[in-house]
C-alpha cells in the first residue's frame, strides 16, 4: 500500500495536494543518513532476534509507539539534555547485549529499548518539517525505523547457522564500538 | 504526471493523500482482523459515513478539522491493533462512521465545473470504499500469517505516523 502510494502519488492534483513522494522519500532517507540511528535501529532487531520469540516481534512492535512519544516531546520543544549522547548510549548499551548475549526478560528488554527510543524519537521530532507533506515524511522514517529492524532480525537469525551466534555476537562488538565513537563526538559538541 | 479530474481523479484521490491512506490502512487492518461479520460492518459503516460527509461538501460544507480527525482515527486503529486488541464493534462502527464522514469532508473537488466535481465525489466514494475493502482482505489474509505479527507491525507504523502527526499540528 505504500509503496503503491510512493510510486503511484503525483505532485499535481485536481484535488490539489503536495509533493508526497519527496516527502516520504525525505522522512525514509532520514535515519538513514543518521549513522547512529542506524546502528541502534540493527542492534535492536539483533537483540530481539537473539532473545528470541517473543522479544523477536514485540521488541520492534515497542518502539515505533515510544519513538512517537519522544517526537512529540521533541516536537513540543521540551527540553532533553544531551540527546546525541542519549542515542550513541543507545548504539552502546544495544551492541553490549548483542555481544554480550545478555538474556534479559521481556519487560527489562522493553524497558531498556523504550528509554532509548525516546532520546531517538526526541532527536526525529525536533527535525520533523513543518509543511503540508508531514505525513508523508513521518511515515517514510517510520516505515524505515522499521525496516532497519527487519535487517537487524535478518542478521540476528544467522545466529541458527554453524557460526553465527559468534558472528551476530561481532556484529554486536562492532555497533558498541561505533556507539563508542558516536559518543566521543557527541560530547566533544 | 498529472492525475486526469473527473471520476478517475476521484477515485485515485484516497490513495493519494498521505492522511487518507494511513486512516484507511489503519481502518482496514482492524475491519480485516475480524472480517466476518464485524468487518463488513465497519466497510458498511464507512461507506455511509462516506457518502455524508461527500454530500456535506456538496452542499457547500466549509472547512472542518477532518484531516486531524482522520489521524485520530488511524493512531486509535493502530493501537488496537498492535497490541493485539480486538476491537469490539460497538467502538469499530462509529469509528468507522466518523472515519468515513472526515474522509469525505476532506475531500473537497476543486473543480469550476459542476458534473466534473460531481464525478470527482463519484470516484472518491467508489476509490474510498473500495481501497478500504482491499486493504481488509489483505489484512485478513496476512492476518494467518505468523500469529498476525505483520498486521501488529503495521499497527504500531500507523499509530506512530499519525501521533507525530497530530503532535506537529496540536503542539507545534
Amino acid at each position: 500500500m505504500l509503496l503503491l502510494w510512493t510510486t503511484g502519488a503525483s505532485p499535481a492534483l485536481a484535488h490539489g495536494g503536495g509533493d508526497i513522494a519527496a516527502g516520504f522519500a525525505g522522512g525514509f532517507g532520514h535515519p538513514l543518513f543518521g549513522p547512529d540511528h542506524v546502528a541502534a535501529m540493527v542492534a535492536v532487531g539483533l537483540w530481539g532476534a537473539a532473545l528470541g520469540s517473543p522479544a523477536i516481534w514485540v521488541l520492534p512492535i515497542a518502539f515505533p509507539l515510544v519513538m512517537a512519544f519522544g517526537g512529540v516531546l521533541g516536537i513540543a520543544a521540551v527540553p532533553m539534555p544531551r540527546v546525541g549522547v542519549g542515542i550513541a548510549l543507545s548504539a552502546i548499551m544495544l551492541g553490549l547485549m548483542v555481544a554480550l548475549a545478555v538474556r534479559a526478560p521481556l519487560a527489562v528488554a522493553i524497558a531498556v529499548v523504550s528509554a532509548f527510543a525516546i532520546f531517538h524519537g526526541h532527536a526525529h521530532g525536533a527535525e520533523l518539517p513543518r509543511g503540508a507533506d508531514a505525513v508523508a515524511f513521518s511515515a517514510g522514517f517510520v516505515v524505515a525505523t522499521g525496516l532497519l529492524h527487519v535487517c537487524g532480525i535478518g542478521l540476528g537469525l544467522a545466529t541458527g547457522w554453524p557460526g553465527g551466534r559468534l558472528a551476530v555476537r561481532l556484529v554486536g562488538a562492532g555497533i558498541a564500538g561505533a556507539g563508542a565513537v558516536f559518543l566521543r563526538a557527541a560530547l566533544s559538541l | 504526471m498529472v492525475l486526469p479530474a473527473g471520476i478517475v481523479g476521484g477515485l485515485v484521490y484516497p490513495v493519494s493523500t498521505p492522511a487518507h491512506v494511513v486512516a484507511l490502512t489503519g481502518l482496514g487492518v482492524i475491519a480485516g482482523r475480524n472480517l466476518v461479520p464485524a468487518g463488513a460492518a465497519i466497510i458498511g459503516a464507512f461507506a455511509l459515513g462516506l457518502a455524508a460527509g461527500l454530500g456535506a461538501i456538496a452542499w457547500g460544507f466549509g472547512e472542518t478539522p477532518a484531516s486531524d480527525v482522520l489521524l485520530a482515527s488511524a493512531t486509535l486503529c493502530g493501537l488496537m491493533a498492535a497490541l493485539d486488541i480486538t476491537a469490539p464493534v460497538s467502538l469499530a462502527v462509529p469509528v468507522a462512521l466518523v472515519s468515513g464522514i472526515a474522509l469525505g469532508l476532506d475531500s473537497p473537488p476543486e473543480s469550476i465545473s459542476l458534473s466534473e466535481a460531481v464525478a470527482m465525489l463519484i470516484g472518491t466514494a467508489c476509490g474510498g470504499i473500495g481501497t478500504l475493502a482491499m486493504i481488509a482482505f489483505v489484512a485478513s489474509t496476512i492476518a494467518r500469517l505468523w500469529r498476525g505479527i505483520l498486521l501488529r507491525v503495521a499497527g504500531s507504523w500507523i499509530a506512530a505516523t499519525a501521533i507525530l502527526v497530530l503532535a506537529l499540528r496540536w503542539v507545534a
